[in-house]
């Protein structure tokens, strides 16, 4: 940083001016680009609707559906009237007629979205995204309450991007750490306290309710799928053949599930790996659009993706192996904390961790890890810590919504109601 | 360009000011321009001290947290790109209250120093006085110093040294910064070095001057023990100051006591520091300083400053241009006057609200208690010199100086003196017990004056349209006198204010004049029935149907139409005899000025012209001299008549204002005065009406046929009076008669007669009727050359005299100068010039018959138009009335016909004459003052 001699008799303080001058319009200009590139991509003001909607759902991606279609059908079924808007045309709410009080639109991608909801009318938006007021999409000065809900069941907020919360009012949480990191940042970045309403996880509900409704698995033999995430640091591609060669090593049943990603953006190499280890009564490739069926008969679970781990371990109660990678905080709220990644400590405590040394000998590995009683033990606690009222959550957050709504509107309250309270 | 100007006005205009009334104050003092330039670098910095403090503390607070986001904003930049890595810096800084357009928040404690930089800039570069002035081993202030000269290479040695100051400076405030920082600094240093190389030495030795200014302000902030290097620095100063007094001033006694007075000043610091060390804050203080929070000082003063605003910008100003708007209007380039009064309301609004504003929100709590105190007594003793006093004050010209010398009377300034201390003890108590009421009551006093000076605005921009009306009409065209070498040519011309009791004392200085009036006869003997020229002219031309109390016993029609009703007496009825007619300036036709000539519409025949604003109005020179005039003296003016009466000659400063600058080079402009034998410049005014007589050979026109012609015309040479070069009596930029006034105090001595000449204002007006009389002779002496003086009567004419006390005898008393302010018991004030020359007369001849300027259109049909009866009422015209028993003689104070409606002379003093001798007191009788 430049310091400036100022001394006003000397005129030195108009080279000051100046180069404070040159920076203020370097950084004028820089606004004025990520402005003008918004408004290219059809970030136009949009039009504001007259009425102001209750309660908004904006999700940014389809992929979300399953994280609110719980608590649309809770609302749906209290009789609370949902809009849900989506930047994805071919998001599934689109075609769901399954709820008399929802009501879905398309409302462009990307910008064209954000553009809508910066000047959205509403009382409550609930959304997943994170980044509200850090990126194109920003508060609506229409909008009363902003409640976050997270769409992972480790998603604790240390691991979202950088100030990925922090404008939101209320945020859903599932885990104890939550809070102890969302106040953390919170008196770091001197910002206002934000409503914390532990509320599960609706989704994993949803997922343990199909669980435990799926047909008992049979008898099989013991069954480890390989669930590999794509990129540099993925299973596949750190370990390659010599994971699965050490794999059928082991003798036991084995599945390989890669990301779909993988057929896309590493086709050869994945192509590779199949012609040198095809399907065979010991191996499997599987594509199944359903993992469940999948993730039921396997005994253990292999994988670089936390994501999966941690529902394999929860839904399924069962052993799991990861290939952890040295994983660079950089981009994540995380790196401006002291308190561990707490996604990142469960794991070596809920199973081991496959590296270059032990990959060769999966055999040990595994037979060390899948009847492991200590293994089990911490992973029933970890699920107790990050799941907190498991098969509540899509309750737990139609309670908390519209007793926020009736806060947030109280002149709307039916005439009696407001007697009896005086 | 308007808005610019306005901004102008109000940012850069208002320090300026500062800067040359600082600069003039101590100018006076020192009497050297290089010695004044230290005290104007030490005021001005210490002013800007606060500004400095602020931007220093906000760049200290700002760099420190900077330096407590690096590592932040390091990381995110690191971390992520594009758009993306721009969006999050920026709820990064967001969270963090900074903004890099935080940078200009920094710098606007700088900000506000530019106008300081730039009105410093403007002043020294371009100070006209400084060019040509040596001080000490720099031989000219206006150009570089080439003090260094090595082979056939010169060099400025000041720059070089003022960098070396800077650089030493810099290294001291840079003492704990990176590397980098203090080779920006070094090069800053340099870039100035470049900048200034090439200045004039004047604004070199300024800037050097801010440079050790702040060298020693780096000293002391870096040293230790920070109060006695402060103690030391103040010491040294005093000595300085000591040294200087007692060995190096050469000024005159009284004003050395003045530095020894700024010597001992610059010692209270120490002192105070010395007997103050100590204190500690006493609790109670402090638990009443609480209480005192409360008090309303910032409304007091923002209240106090804008009142001192709108009176000064506003309302003072705007009754200057309401008494007559026309001469606030430039004929080339008509707007309404308004818009000056705009600029100066924005130059007022600049120093009291905005810069006074911000040293008042720079200042510590209790400083600001004082300066709501400061203010608050500035404006209602302001309010009250202006409102209470001046009244006797002479008449303001179109330049804002005064006509005569600028004093008040010895009562006045007692009063004043007498008066002040009670109003600030007043205030004071106010200030102290019901501070509450305070932003109240000046907010009244705001809007009140607000109210007035919008009342004025608004009459101001009703007479605007009869201004433009008359500017369409004036075509510019030069006048063109008609005579003819056959015919009989009749010129009467009234020389606006001549005194008649100079002739002989003009005569005996000049001789030719004698020559040059030759077949003149001299009426000493004459009176004119008003000391005015709204009262004195009706007669004049139209005879002693229009002496006042005629006049007056005419209540059916308003003076304006009896105005225009003896004007157009001699011009009808010599058209209507067949005469070629030309009137030239009408006084007061229409009751406006410049004249309104259309009431000649109805005689196509006579020509008539308007002159009285000279034959140059075209020269741009003039313009923009008078246009930079109004901008920057309305408010000088106003702010002068606020001042104490004590103080108001050192703001007037003979009409300058201390403008550092005023135009040498253009000989149109007002004249500074400095004493009866010195002065500076040549006033406008008396240029134009000079002018037009030295111009009247070229404006004659000479036919030889024997048509009869009729001239007549009024000329303001004697009325608008200038100190004149002698022994010529012409215009020069510095007059200087010391040595001639000195050697030649015997020609006001004639025939054992003396009149008194010991004001600049009689002096000035002994000048001007001698150059009058002068152009007048040339005239004749190309009329004589030309053929047709002979065949030629001349009547020249005056008004009214002056009250300038030339003879003690003749001063009936001092009964009534308060009252109406003016010394109008002197005879001669109402007596008129006369001489005429008729047809084929010769030698130069005095006569003491009785005569009265109301004998003027007799004596101009005298022979050629028998019985003239006045065409507008159908009287005859004659002198019966001269020859009755006791004559009316009226002195007004309205003697301004703008916006005059009345029908008759109302408030004013009454005397009456008998006996027909006017030079006897004992013929005259004081008749009081009637309503």
């Amino acid at each position: 940083m430049m310091r400036l001699y100022i001394d006003p008799g000397t005129g030195s303080m108009l080279f000051a001016i100046v180069i404070g001058l040159v920076g203020v319009f370097i950084y004028f200009i820089k606004g004025l680009l990520v402005k003008l590139r918004f408004l290219i991509s059809g970030g136009k003001k949009a039009s504001i609707d007259a009425n102001t909607i209750p309660l908004v759902i904006f999700s940014d991606d389809k992929r979300y559906w399953p994280v609110f279609m719980p608590i649309v059908r809770e609302l749906d079924a209290r009789g609370f009237d949902v809009v849900y808007m989506t930047a994805s045309k071919d998001d599934p709410v689109l075609s769901c007629t399954d709820f008399a009080h929802l009501s879905a639109q398309f409302i462009g991608e990307g910008n064209r979205a954000f553009a809508k909801l910066n000047f959205l009318k509403a009382t409550i938006v609930l959304s997943t995204t994170p980044g509200l007021d850090v990126y194109q999409w920003k508060r609506s000065k229409y909008v009363k309450y902003y409640v976050h809900t997270m769409h992972a069941p480790e998603a604790g907020l240390p691991m979202y991007e950088v100030f990925g919360m922090d404008y939101y009012d209320a945020i859903l949480l599932n885990c104890v750490h939550q809070e102890e990191d969302i106040r953390a940042l919170e008196k770091l970045r001197d910002l206002p306290a934000k409503e914390l309403v532990y509320v599960g996880i609706p989704f994993m509900d949803e997922k343990l309710k199909k669980v435990k409704n799926m047909d008992p698995v049979p008898e099989h033999e013991r069954t480890i799928l390989l669930a590999p995430s794509w990129g540099s640091n993925s299973i596949l591609n750190r370990f390659g053949s010599a994971a699965i060669k050490s794999l059928l090593d082991t003798g036991y049943h084995i599945i390989i599930r890669p990301h779909p990603q993988t057929f896309q953006s590493e086709a050869e190499m994945i192509g590779k790996l199949m012609e040198e280890f095809p399907e065979s009564d010991q191996l499997e490739w599987n594509r199944d659009t359903d993992n469940y069926p999948v993730l039921a008969r396997s005994d253990l679970m292999i994988s670089d993706f936390s994501g999966v781990i941690y529902e394999f371990a929860f839904l399924f109660d069962k052993p799991v192996i990861c290939a952890l990678s040295d994983f660079d905080k950089s981009k994540y709220d995380v790196w401006w904390l002291d308190t561990p990644a707490w996604k990142l400590e469960y794991i070596p405590q809920m199973g081991a961790i496959l590296t270059e040394e032990n990959v060769s000998d999966m055999k040990s590995l595994i037979d060390s890890v899948i009847d492991d009683k200590q293994y089990a033990e911490n992973r029933k606690q970890i699920c107790k810590d990050v799941w907190l009222h498991p098969e509540e959550g899509a309750t737990r957050v139609a309670d908390y919504l519209l007793k926020k709504y009736d806060e947030l509107t109280p002149s709307e309250k039916p005439e009696k109601e407001a007697e009896k309270e005086v | 360009m308007y808005f610019l100007q306005l901004l102008y006005q109000l940012l850069i205009a208002p320090l300026e000011l500062i800067f040359e009334f600082t600069f003039g104050f101590f100018y006076e003092i020192l009497g050297d321009i290089g010695m004044s330039i230290i005290p104007l670098s030490l005021i001005v910095n210490f002013l800007l001290l606060p500004f400095y403090r602020r931007a220093d503390q906000i760049q200290k607070e700002q760099h420190a947290l900077e330096e407590k986001l690096a590592p932040g904003i390091d990381h995110l930049k690191k971390t992520f790109t594009g758009d993306k890595r721009f969006m999050i810096l920026q709820t990064y800084y967001r969270q963090n209250h900074y903004s890099p357009l935080s940078a200009l928040r920094s710098s606007y404690a700088l900000l506000l120093e530019v106008p300081f930089f730039i009105a410093a800039y403007r002043f020294l570069s371009h100070f006209e006085p400084m060019k040509g002035t040596s001080f000490g081993i720099l031989s000219d202030l206006g150009s570089p110093d080439g003090l260094i000269v090595i082979g056939g290479l010169t060099l400025n040695a000041l720059p070089i040294f003022m960098t070396l100051v800077n650089i030493v400076s810099s290294k001291l405030y840079a003492k704990d910064l990176s590397k980098k920082d203090e080779i920006r600094m070094y090069a800053m240093s340099l870039i100035f070095l470049i900048l200034l190389y090439r200045s004039p030495s004047g604004l070199v030795f300024y800037w050097t001057l801010n440079n050790i200014f702040s060298l020693f302000k780096n000293l002391i902030a870096a040293s230790s023990d920070k109060k006695t290097v402060t103690n030391l620095v103040f010491l040294v100063m005093s000595m300085l100051t000591l040294m200087y007094a007692a060995a190096f001033y050469r000024g005159p006694q009284n004003k050395r006591l003045y530095i020894l007075a700024a010597a001992v000043l610059l010692l209270l610091p120490v002192i105070y520091s010395i007997l103050f060390a100590n204190k500690k804050k006493d609790k109670n203080k402090e638990r009443k300083s609480k209480e005192e929070k409360q008090r309303p000082y910032g409304k007091i003063f923002i209240f106090s400053s804008l009142f001192l605003s709108v009176l000064t910008g506003i309302l003072i100003p705007s009754a200057v241009v309401r008494s007559s708007p026309v001469e606030f209007v430039l004929f080339s380039d008509c707007h309404s006057p308004v818009r000056y009064l705009i600029l100066t309301f924005a130059l007022a609004l600049g120093l009291f609200f905005v810069w006074l504003g911000m040293f008042f929100y720079l200042s510590t709590e209790k400083v600001r208690k004082y300066f709501s105190l400061i203010m608050c007594e500035f404006a209602v003793c302001g309010v009250f010199n202006y409102l209470f006093f001046g009244k006797g004050l002479p008449f303001l010209d179109k330049s804002l100086s005064f006509t005569r010398l600028f004093t008040y009377s010895s009562s006045e300034r007692t009063r004043n003196v007498i008066i002040l201390p009670i109003l600030v003890i007043l205030v004071f108590i106010v200030w102290k017990f019901k501070a509450k009421i305070l932003p109240l009551f000046m907010m009244a006093l705001a809007l009140g004056t607000a109210g007035l000076g919008i009342r004025n605005i608004i009459t101001i921009s009703q007479a605007m349209p009869g201004i433009k009306e008359m500017v369409k009409r004036d075509t510019g065209e030069k006048p063109s006198f008609k005579l003819s070498k056959e015919g009989n040519n009749v010129v009467v011309i009234m020389v606006d204010r001549a005194i008649s009791c100079y002739v002989p004392y003009l005569f005996a200085e000049d001789p030719a004049l004698k020559t040059q009036f030759d077949g003149f006869t001299w009426y000493p003997n004459t009176l004119s029935f008003g000391g005015t020229t709204n009262v004195g002219t009706p007669a004049l031309f139209g005879g002693y149907e229009y002496q006042p109390v005629n006049v007056n016993a005419r209540t059916d029609l308003s003076l304006a139409e009896k105005q225009n009703e003896a004007l157009r007496v001699m011009p009808v009825l010599f058209d209507e005899a067949g005469y070629e007619v030309t009137v030239c300036d009408p006084p007061y036709a229409g009751y406006t000025t410049p004249p309104d000539l259309s009431i000649y519409d109805d005689h196509p025949d006579i020509d008539a012209y308007m002159t009285q604003y000279g034959l140059f109005w075209d020269d741009s020179d003039v313009i923009g001299y008078q246009k930079d005039i109004w901008i920057r003296n309305f408010f000088c003016y106003a702010f002068t008549r606020i001042q104490p009466l004590a103080f108001q000659s050192y703001f007037y400063d003979s009409g300058r204002y201390h403008d550092p600058n005023w135009d040498t080079s253009s000989i149109y402009q007002t004249q500074y005065l400095f004493d009866r034998s010195t002065a500076v410049g040549t006033d406008v005014d008396f240029m134009y009406a000079y002018t037009f007589l030295e111009a009247l050979p070229e404006t004659t026109e000479i036919s030889s046929g024997n048509e009869n012609t009729f001239m007549m015309m009024d000329n303001a040479t004697a009325h608008n009076v200038a100190l004149l070069q002698e022994p010529e009596y012409v215009p020069a930029m510095n007059v200087d008669n010391t040595e001639y006034d000195a050697a030649h105090e015997d020609r006001f001595t004639v025939d054992g007669k003396t009149i008194a000449m010991d004001s600049f204002e009689q002096m000035a007006h002994y000048h001007s009727n001698m150059a009058a009389l002068r152009q007048l002779g040339k005239w004749f002496d190309y009329l004589r050359e030309q053929g047709v003086y002979d065949n030629t009567r001349i009547i020249l004419v005056s008004d009214h005299g002056y009250f300038l006390e030339h003879m003690e005898e003749y001063v009936l008393g001092h009964k009534y100068t308060e009252l109406l302010g003016q010394n109008c018991e002197d005879i001669l004030a109402y007596n008129a010039f006369l001489m005429v020359k008729d047809f084929g007369s010769t030698g130069f001849t005095v006569d003491n018959t009785f005569m009265t300027n109301a004998d003027t259109p007799l004596l101009a049909f005298s022979d050629l138009i028998s019985d003239p009866v006045n065409p507008a009422t159908g009287n005859p015209i004659t002198d019966e009335e001269k020859y009755a028993e006791k004559l009316e003689i009226f002195y007004t104070t309205e003697w301004n016909p703008q916006g005059t409606h009345g029908n008759t002379f109302d408030l004013g003093l009454w005397f009456s004459l008998k006996g027909q001798n006017i030079f006897d007191p004992e013929n005259w009788e004081n008749e009081g003052v009637k309503e």
